[in-house]
């Protein structure tokens, strides 16, 4: 039992390291994408200034650092090709011994953790070169570090629920792009929903973007959650969670059903 | 309790129909693949073979009939560990991953650690060439290289069957013998059971030695490969190639029909041997032309032709 236990381990273990190093391999060909992403984040920090400097709670620093943390999760958030050949690879896993979903969902967070942490160094990087430096080096890095981690199962959930849609909707793709979208306005990576006007700001709070955007990179700057408190923010992403869990599990079987009835 | 003489891979009464308007894409298929045997899986496009196959390692669930693996059904855990599977169009491997990091993955899926894993890696990758690529990362790989990385992943969990669709698509001629070589030497010496799928028949008249052939979802034919060609077995060829163009003689030779040839400087006949023996044919031939005689080549029915006559078509 405890071997069969210490082999599961062992293979997850070494897929989530692989998948995590996996970005860090053609660092050459993809370090403009991490350059252009500080740029991006400096462009939209002047911009995001420029029309609310009246009403913003924060400063050039903290909307950088913010724009930063949410673009970061946001970059990494859904990515198509991923999505893709997760669900391409579904028919291989049927003749395997090992689950499709397991490794969908630590493959997935091994890839988020590599790209979010790259993202993360470049921003680090870009912070001090353009004069955004944060409060508190390490605090700032530590909580990102944390929100990194704790972020990367609703990602991987998310994905993994998007490659198992397309097993039985192939217009899937379609839908995948409008849906991160969704996220860029609802979830503050536009700018900060604090600096929104009223009704918005109070709507926007209570859906899921503001937890798995809003808050986490409000969270990184400040040190503090906005309007709310850590033990409720956890709270909430963990039924997030536990709501993704059930919805992927339903269309896994669903998906499946159709798949080995239908032909791959 | 499963007895030793089960057989490797078996199949019985399995049918599959994708939709009620349309002919079944297979119908009440048998097949039983003994352990060792090798065994070419064939059939025109849209025969069904992909769907036995996909049948076969649970990918799909039959209609009717049950598929087995080692006397596990397919698609469970005990038969998924037993079966190997490499599909020429489908990479196992990842892209960005070195291949030795993808050949610890692929172990690890089916639970092969520690120094067994290290051993089954080293002696996979000598025995197929590859112990000068298991550095490099799988997107810096030939095809020919990548298709032998492929094969070693696939065995390297020790498959006691393992099933290849279209292995060799797309190499070229060196790396196609080469993969072909190692793959009977690997068989013959871990008595692998394979089943093989592939629209190359030289694959096939290499790697097997009995063929099952299907045609709109039944079985047409199932047998030693070398019986497939039945009364076609002593037909034989003759390509003459002249000096010079010659125009149609009277001489005639009983049971030797001329051919249509390609140019004006080839003749081109066919024979049967039983009918007409080989001596008589190359002495008509030395009397007619044989002062002409530039180069000669004879030759048996290609097995294309044997299996397109199976299929009708």
């Amino acid at each position: 039992m405890l071997r069969g236990l210490t082999a599961e381990f062992h293979y997850y273990y070494l897929l989530l390291l692989f998948r995590m190093r996996e970005p860090f391999t053609d660092f050459r060909a993809t370090g403009i994408t991490y350059t252009l992403y500080c740029f991006f984040i400096w462009l939209l920090s002047h911009v995001w200034l420029r029309f609310n400097v009246q009403n913003s709670l924060f400063t050039y620093a903290h909307v950088f650092l913010y724009v930063g943390v949410t673009e970061l999760l946001f970059m990494s958030f859904l990515n198509l090709r991923m999505i893709a050949s997760g669900s391409e690879d579904f028919a291989l896993f049927l003749a395997r011994p090992r689950s499709w979903i397991g490794r969908e969902v630590v493959a997935n967070i091994g890839t988020a953790l590599g790209k979010r942490l790259l993202f993360c160094l470049s921003l680090l990087v870009f912070s001090f070169l353009l004069g955004a430096r944060p409060d508190s080096f390490f605090g700032f890095t530590g909580r990102v570090l944390i929100l990194v981690v704790l972020l990367a199962l609703p990602q991987a959930l998310l994905a993994t629920l998007f490659s198992t849609l397309r097993l039985s909707y192939p217009q899937t793709d379609y839908f995948v792009f409008p849906f991160s979208k969704l996220f860029l306005a609802l979830g503050g990576v536009f700018g900060p929903l604090s600096d929104y006007g009223e009704p918005w700001r109070h709507i926007f709070l209570k859906l899921p973007g503001a937890d798995l955007f809003f808050q986490p990179a409000f969270f990184a700057v400040h040190g503090y959650f906005y309007e709310t408190d850590a033990t409720t923010w956890l709270l909430r992403l963990f039924f997030i969670n536990v709501g993704l869990l059930v919805v992927l599990l339903f269309f896994y079987r669903k998906g499946r059903r159709a798949f080995q009835a239908w032909g791959g | 309790m499963e007895n030793k003489t089960a057989s490797a891979i078996s199949a019985h009464n399995l049918s599959k129909k994708f939709r009620p308007s349309l002919p079944p894409a297979v119908d009440q298929l048998d097949i039983e693949v003994a352990p060792g045997e090798s065994v070419a899986f064939l059939g025109p496009n849209g025969a069904g073979k992909s769907t036995t196959i996909k049948m076969l390692c649970g990918i799909l669930v039959p209609d009717r009939g049950e598929a087995k693996i080692l006397g596990e059904p397919a698609g469970s855990k005990k038969a998924n560990l037993a079966l190997g599977l490499v599909f020429g169009a489908r990479s196992q491997l990842y892209f960005h991953m070195t291949v030795e990091q993808c050949l610890v993955l692929q172990a690890e899926t089916y639970y092969v650690s520690g120094a067994e894993q290290r051993s089954r890696i080293q002696k996979l990758t000598e025995i197929f060439g590859a112990e000068h690529l298991v550095k490099k990362r799988v997107r810096e790989l030939s095809l020919g290289e990548r298709m032998r990385c492929e094969i070693v992943a696939s065995l390297v969990h020790k498959p006691k069957v393992i099933l290849l669709d279209e292995p060799t698509i797309g190499l070229d001629i060196t790396a196609k013998l080469r993969l072909r070589e190692n793959l009977k030497e690997w068989q013959k010496n871990e008595k692998t059971t394979m089943l093989l799928t592939s629209h190359d028949l030289s694959d096939v008249e290499a790697l097997c030695d009995r063929c099952i052939l299907v045609n709109k979802g039944v079985k047409a034919y199932d047998g030693k490969l070398e019986s497939v060609r039945g009364d076609l077995s002593g037909v034989r060829r003759i390509r003459l190639l002249l000096n010079e163009s010659v125009p149609d003689t009277s001489a005639h030779l009983s049971g030797l029909t001329e051919l249509p040839a390609e140019n004006p400087l080839e003749k081109c006949f066919e024979f049967r041997l039983e009918v007409t023996p080989l001596p008589k044919v190359m002495e008509f031939l030395s009397l007619n032309y044989g002062s002409l005689l530039q180069d000669i080549q004879i030759a048996g029915v290609r097995l294309e032709e044997v299996i397109q006559k199976h299929y009708g078509n």
